[in-house]
């Protein structure tokens, strides 16, 4: 979840709004998208992208260390170091969603918890906000992190939850957002905030991303991140998720090859049995908000 | 002159903030919007006078602190600044990750801590008492470190020279002078190694007799620093009863617990015993999540919910992930707590109690179940204030009324002295009854 919440904030300072006029949230996404790419391009076709980077989190005397790798053609791979309690890895194979958990134990995510990596997953790869809102509307200025801002309220189209978007009055960039993300069966505010956009390659993206929730705060920093990377690992379910999963042997051999190609993946997952959770993916993946934004 | 007047409004000024703050972050992040009943805004109007007379954080506390009180609930008071940086100077340390499992489960990249070489090194002093009868009784006493002396059913009179009358003194209530008077025993018993706690209990002449038990290594985990707790000694006990019946005992649920863990119910499930008990009489609690994961080895459906953890903006459900079925124990479960039972204890108790799996004996737990953080005031104190809540699945909350066994068990002072565990013994005689009772519908079937 943690680096999806990232990678669709991109953008620079030279297309930015005029301050003036009160724009409508199609032409705050937009001002937005065309800020995601270096002036010239119209679009960049992100394939992968791989993040290094610390996370400090109140009540934790050390901060963590974070690694995620999204791939389009793969699915994602976040571990997390937690000093004083090991390492948890988030992971998602297009097929299956797993978490290596060192406290609670590890587990094949189902239900709630899978279409939730499902749609952090696609979300990476969405180009332009109106993809993943509807009922949008600029409630009016506000201020956030010292920042004026314009202040969007929308409604999530998978979850169908509230979410209100705030940009930057000055740069017209992402600068936060106050979400309501699922979690299994209950759900969770946080509050994001985004800083230090910075270019990488010809896409803009933020470099810090402070999360409040629970009362608590956790300041994430990246230090490397690479789009489009030539070589990216594979994601394969570690041994001790397959307990979880009867067929899991038999697909063995299988999963070795699926990874190699694009094509080959998108016809095993459509033809797999108990597809329920993989047609949800797809579903999501398929979603086009035509006229989600007034 | 203009200085020190300049300094002395500068001060005020900061004691001023630090109740502001205060009553700010309770404001935004109490869990519940009604504050239990109590007006928060009146609170402020009444306290503010107070603060405002405030010059130094000496004065200032009991004013935070009876503003805090007005809430009635655990986990929420003003650390001074002292107090915390030697407990950050006693505890901090580089942490040491070790590779934990042995299950099988975890082999690919989990990992977890087991032990933190760089704290002080923990031990115990090999005994524990319990506020019982209006005494403080040795409950227990572990003949590998206390070869004479005190023993069970011993009657301890002061601890370091505190007087343990004095102390019980101090409390009105008949629960919060258990609970105080069991933790005061139970905290003097563990230390660094090399240390020692000095007793002065009653022997079987009623002569007060004085005795140094030295903290020992033993079997005690040194567990580091982690969150807002300090370094900590963590004890983990699995052996086997008669009558093939295991328990499992550990002193709170930190990390250092999980490998010991794992390799019990790996022994479990390789050689089942007719029934398994789960002491957590004493379990202060810990990571929530390791209560979701021994919860793991017991149930084998899929979804179910041990409790539900709520904050003003959350609400989220603390679901247990079954561990593959090979590795579930299915036999009867028996859980021990008593009145230190708390937090993660009360929620792994009460949580599978709801859900049937388990029975409980003992005494009515702590009812202090409520996560807290701490955060540091413009005076330089600690705040300690709720993050979350957390309710039960039946209904109501852990927090105040905590868990009530089962099987409550009375416990006397003469049983201990004969060396038997009343709690125990009725765990045992329990998990007897019901593995007779399935022996019979057996034979019914048949």
């Amino acid at each position: 979840m943690i680096e999806l919440l990232l990678w669709t904030q991109i953008g620079c300072a030279k297309h930015k709004l005029k301050n003036e006029v009160v724009p409508t949230p199609q032409e705050l996404f937009d001002t937005f998208q065309q800020l995601s790419v270096k002036e010239g391009l119209e679009d960049v076709d992100l394939l992968n992208i791989h993040t290094v980077g610390t996370v400090e989190m109140a009540l934790m005397p050390a901060p963590f260390t974070i690694d995620s790798w999204v791939i389009h053609d793969k699915g994602s791979l976040t571990t997390i170091e937690i000093p004083s309690v090991g390492t948890i890895v988030e992971g998602y194979n297009l097929k299956y969603a797993w978490a290596l958990d060192p406290t609670s134990g590890d587990r094949l995510k189902s239900e709630a918890e899978l279409k939730s990596a499902v749609k952090d997953f696609n979300r990476t790869f969405v180009k332009n906000y109106s993809e993943l809102y509807e009922d949008a509307k600029v409630i009016g200025l506000d201020e956030i992190e010292d920042q004026k801002v314009w202040k969007v309220s929308a409604v999530d189209v998978v979850d169908k939850t509230p979410t209100t978007l705030f940009f930057s009055k000055e740069t017209s960039l992402l600068a936060g957002e106050h979400r309501t993300v699922p979690q299994g069966k209950g759900s969770l505010k946080m509050k994001v905030y985004y800083d230090e956009y910075t270019w990488v390659d010809d896409m803009y993206m933020p470099m810090k991303m402070t999360i409040k929730t629970m009362g608590i705060k956790q300041l994430f920093t990246f230090n490397a991140v690479t789009i489009n990377n030539a070589e990216t690992p594979d994601i394969v379910v570690p041994e001790s998720i397959k307990v979880f999963i009867p067929e899991a042997v038999e697909d063995d051999s299988t999963e070795a090859e699926d990874v190699e190609g694009v094509e080959e993946e998108a016809e095993e997952i459509t033809e797999t049995e108990g597809t329920e959770k993989v047609e949800e993916s797809e579903e999501i993946e398929d979603i086009k908000i035509e006229d989600s934004v007034e | 002159m203009n200085l020190l007047f300049w300094l002395a409004c500068a001060t005020q000024k900061v004691q001023l903030e630090t109740f502001e703050t205060t009553w700010t972050v309770i404001n935004e992040s109490f869990p519940y919007e009604d504050f239990n009943g109590t007006d928060w805004d009146i609170v402020h109007e009444v306290y503010l006078p107070k603060a405002k007379k405030a010059k130094t954080p000496e004065e200032l506390r009991p004013i935070l602190n009876g503003m805090l009180s007005e809430l009635n609930v655990s986990h929420l008071g003003i650390i001074p600044q002292e107090e915390y940086v030697l407990l950050n100077e006693q505890s901090d340390g580089e942490p040491e990750t070790a590779s934990s499992s042995k299950d099988g489960l975890a082999e690919d990249s989990t990992s977890s801590k087991t032990e933190d070489v760089n704290s002080p090194e923990q031990g115990w002093a090999g005994i524990k008492a319990r506020w019982i009868e209006d005494q403080l009784v040795v409950t227990q006493v572990d003949s590998n470190i206390v070869s004479e002396g005190i023993q069970t059913g011993s009657v301890i009179q002061t601890i370091n020279g505190k007087s343990i009358e004095e102390v019980a003194s101090r409390y009105e209530d008949d629960r919060e002078q258990q609970f105080s008077v069991g933790i005061l025993a139970e905290r003097s018993v563990f230390g660094d190694v090399g240390e020692h706690v000095v007793l002065e209990f009653l022997d079987g002449n009623g002569q007060v007799v004085e005795q140094i038990l030295p903290f020992q290594k033993g079997d005690v985990i040194t567990s580091g620093a982690f969150a807002n707790l300090p370094a900590t000694g963590v004890t983990f006990v699995h052996e086997h009863l008669e009558g093939n019946i295991d328990r499992i005992a550990f002193s709170s649920f930190l990390m250092p617990i999980r490998s010991p863990m794992v390799a019990a119910f790996e022994e479990i499930s390789e050689a089942p015993p007719t029934g398994l008990i789960i002491d957590l009489r004493g379990n202060l609690g810990g990571l929530i999540a390791l209560g979701q994961f021994i919860s793991s080895y017991l149930i084998s459906e899929p979804d179910l919910d041990l409790g539900e953890q709520i904050s003003r903006d959350s609400n989220l459900f603390l679901t247990i992930h079954p561990r593959p079925s090979t590795l579930i124990y299915t036999g009867p479960v028996a859980i021990l707590v008593d009145e230190l039972s708390a937090s993660t204890s009360e929620v792994v108790a009460g949580g599978l109690q709801d859900l049937d799996r388990v029975s409980v004996f003992g005494q009515q737990t702590a009812g202090k179940a409520l996560p807290s953080g701490i955060r540091e005031l413009p005076n330089g104190d600690r705040l300690q204030y709720v993050l979350f809540d957390l309710k039960k699945i039946s209904g109501g909350r852990y927090e105040g009324d905590g868990v009530i066994p089962n099987y409550p068990v009375q416990r006397q002072q003469t049983e201990y002295a004969k060396g038997v565990d009343p709690e125990l013994l009725a765990a045992m005689k329990w998990i007897e009854s019901m593995n007779a009772n399935t022996k019979t519908e057996d034979v019914e079937t048949k």
